[in-house]
């Protein structure tokens, strides 16, 4: 445990390095600052989700090219060496990878500006902090699935260049793919394909259970069965078949 | 650098909470929202008006003259999306309007409706898949109060009485309440302290 | 006598490239080892598998008696200088040694014996990328001696450094092993690096290990080197002055050493001070061609 937390202490040292992540969090924290402030949000959990929308695209988009290229570039710079080379078993180095770079910048990215609001908006947040967090919870679900494919990239990707560009694609792919369901879902009138581009968005499943509609279980299920997968075959690729170059 | 995560984190956010009362003087949220919208009738059998509450919850007042029926939904979840889809039964929109006032954490719009007068009237058919309810004006002139919680929306949809139907409708927020800006400035800047003085104590540790 | 490195019957395969064919190597507790080899002998590729960093295709690896690729505690008191010193870079040099050495369980005097000893002290609270490339083999030392490590692998310390540095780094190897005791398995493509430091030699190519033993004994049955040079006739004369037949072909100087290879490495000494370059020193053997190569003055 005491190797965990000190090479995850080293490793972060690089994932949240200053200023790119400090300037990230600002410009995040300013948006649901201005968010919280120009419409009367009057409920807890529509007032995270407001928060959390554009949050979510900013925070993916920083783990696909901060995360990916930063796993990418461990491993081209010869630290992946370092980190191995240290007593500590490639179960938990693959751990520590994991919190440090996935993890950690995505909860924070998160959490900032729901702190923000969670200021600003006071009088409604604690009238209900527990659905506050719950959206909150869901949305870092759906941001630490998509960190958990960048890392795979970027373990594979071996580049830089490559982990960035692969990242992006898979992430637009997704949400294309989701919009693309939605769209031709409503054209054919077909509930399974709307309820499968709904079930894209763990969050958006939360949310409207928390509205009162029904929420198939399957649907609740789509994006953590995805993030097991992909934590799995990282892990299996990390620890039977990775070997730094 | 983990260490001074908290501290960093603190001190940004306490900046934010200044931007956000500085915010909230200049371009403040609105408590109250006021719209009206006469639509054409003489070429289309209906008319539609829908309100979604997507940030605030509120009481929306909706006062329809040049009506013979009232057919009004509450929905939970975006009511414009449901105004679009009734394409999908053969109901296409004319003349469509819509307004997102984001200050009011409101939108809403109207449209004409142009379809077959009959399906207008088997709209509460289909009572059974969503709450249709059906209100007969007197005089041609009705009006409805709803409350709204954030995500929820009403359509309503019009049977003319003649060659317009004008809409009318006020929307109060309810359950809004924000930090006063002072108190808000004063608590940026106690968070932003609280991490610079987090931030020396590890320093010096 | 104990082995703490145990390597026996090794292939690793890059694809088509057949990187190590079934090598074989021990290294006793206490003692310098060398390894030494052109580049794309297989060499890093044999630390790294020492290491547990790669896998093995076939054969066996024991690290203080443990299968380091399957066992992370047969890395307990191993400390790694690799080849570019590498380490996180935006954190103050001292603090990520605090931090290496309660992943290692070893106490902060430990660190601050590891900045002593590796001459680091001035310079510990910069940023590993403030320093300049000596300071960061420097640095790159003190984290591998922040483990209180029984063994040292060095693969090409020196590599990126001056003559001076050089010579500070492999003094330092040296004294090391002499006061605590330390194992130092090192790998390098400069022969005199090596001879210097090594009290065994493990000579490499094309994934094989050629010869194995004592330095002397090792070169001994070396004796034709070929010198290549960026002024040969000045070579030449110094060579013949010092009494070694030899002759010039191209930019090489060809001689038979006949077993007096400290000789002939103070020449080539000399002949660096004196401002030539030597590109390479090879030792050829029949079936042994360009086993050792690269000793850049």
């Amino acid at each position: 445990m005491r190797s965990i937390v000190n090479l995850v202490v080293i490793d972060s040292s690089d994932s949240l390095r200053p200023p790119a992540f400090d300037i990230m969090m600002i410009i995040i924290s300013s948006l649901g600052a201005a968010l919280a402030t120009i419409q009367p949000i009057s409920e807890p959990h529509v007032a995270a989700r407001i928060i959390l929308d554009p949050t979510l695209f900013a925070a993916t988009i920083f783990l696909a090219l901060r995360g990916s290229a930063g796993i990418a570039g461990l491993i081209q710079r010869g630290i992946m060496d370092v980190y191995l080379s240290y007593p500590v078993s490639r179960r938990s180095v693959f751990l520590i990878i994991y919190i440090s770079r996935v993890v950690l910048p995505a909860g924070t990215l998160l959490v900032s500006p729901l702190l923000v609001a969670a200021i600003v908006l006071f009088p409604v947040v604690s009238r209900d902090p527990a659905s506050y967090i719950i959206v909150f919870a869901a949305y870092l679900v759906q941001a630490v699935m998509f960190g958990s494919i960048f890392l795979l990239l970027g373990l594979v990707a071996r580049s830089t260049g490559s982990a960035s560009v692969a990242s992006i694609t898979v992430y637009f792919a997704y949400n294309i793919t989701s919009l693309l369901l939605s769209i031709i879902g409503t054209t054919l009138r077909s509930d399974s394909m709307t309820s499968l581009a709904d079930a894209m968005s763990f969050y958006y499943m939360v949310y409207r259970s928390m509205l009162g509609v029904e929420v198939e279980l399957w649907q609740f299920l789509l994006v953590p069965a995805i993030l097991l997968l992909v934590i799995l075959a990282g892990y299996i690729y990390f620890t039977r078949r990775f070997e730094p170059r | 650098m983990i260490r001074e995560l908290i501290p960093r984190i603190l001190v940004l956010v306490g900046v934010a909470v200044i931007l956000a009362a500085l915010i909230a003087e200049a371009v403040g949220a609105k408590d109250h929202v006021e719209w009206g919208v006469s639509i054409d009738t003489s070429s289309n059998p209906g008319a539609a008006m829908t309100v979604f509450a997507f940030s605030s919850s509120g009481v929306v007042s909706i006062s329809v003259e040049g009506a013979k029926s009232i057919y009004y939904m509450k929905l939970k979840g975006d009511p414009m999306i449901a105004l679009r889809q009734l394409s999908t039964i053969n109901i296409s929109l004319v003349d469509q309007t819509l307004v997102q006032d984001i200050r009011a954490g409101v939108a809403y719009g109207a449209a004409g409706l142009k379809t077959n007068p009959l399906l207008l009237k088997a709209l509460p058919l289909l009572a059974n898949i969503i709450p249709v309810e059906v209100k007969t004006p007197e005089g041609g002139n009705n009006s409805l109060r709803i409350a709204l919680h954030g995500g929820q929306g009403v359509l309503v949809v019009v049977e003319p009485d003649g060659d317009r139907v004008t809409f009318s409708m006020e929307y109060r927020v309810t359950g809004y309440r924000r930090l006063d800006t002072n108190i808000l400035i004063a608590s940026g800047f106690l968070v932003s302290v609280a991490g610079l003085v987090f931030y020396r104590m590890l320093r010096s540790w | 006598m104990e082995k703490i490195v145990v390597v026996s019957e090794v292939w690793k395969r890059f694809g088509k490239v057949q990187a190590l064919q079934g090598v074989s190597l021990e290294v006793n507790k206490g003692a310098i080892v060398g390894l030494l080899g052109p580049n794309g002998a297989g060499k890093t590729t044999l630390l790294r598998i020492i290491l547990g960093l790669m896998r093995r295709d076939r054969g066996l690896v024991e690290l203080q008696g443990r299968d380091p690729y399957r066992d992370p505690r047969s890395r307990h008191g191993v400390g790694v200088v690799f080849e570019r010193p590498v380490l996180p870079e935006s954190l103050p040099v001292k603090e990520l040694l605090m931090a290496a050495a309660r992943i290692h369980g070893t106490s902060k005097d430990q660190v601050d014996e590891a900045i002593a000893e590796s001459g680091l002290e001035g310079h510990e609270w910069k940023p590993f990328n403030a320093l300049s490339a000596g300071l960061k083999q420097r640095a790159a030392i003190a984290h591998a001696l922040v483990s209180d490590p029984v063994l040292l692998i060095a693969d090409e310390p020196t590599s990126n450094l001056d003559p001076l540095e050089r010579a500070k780094i492999l003094n330092l190897l040296v004294e090391l092993n002499a006061r605590r005791g330390l194992t130092v398995l090192v790998s390098s493509h400069v022969v005199s690096e090596v001879l210097r430091v090594s009290q065994e030699l493990v000579i490499m190519s094309r994934g094989r290990v050629r010869l194995r033993g004592p330095p002397e004994e090792v070169l001994g049955g070396l004796n034709i080197v070929r010198v290549r040079t960026s002024d040969p006739e000045s070579l030449w004369k110094l060579l013949s002055s010092a009494g070694f037949e030899a002759r010039v072909s191209g930019l090489n100087v060809e001689l038979d050493v006949d077993g007096a290879h400290g000789k002939l490495f103070k020449v080539l000494s000399a002949a660096a001070s004196q401002g030539l370059t030597i590109y390479s020193v090879d030792f050829v053997e029949a079936g042994l061609e360009n086993v050792i190569g690269g000793e850049d003055a």
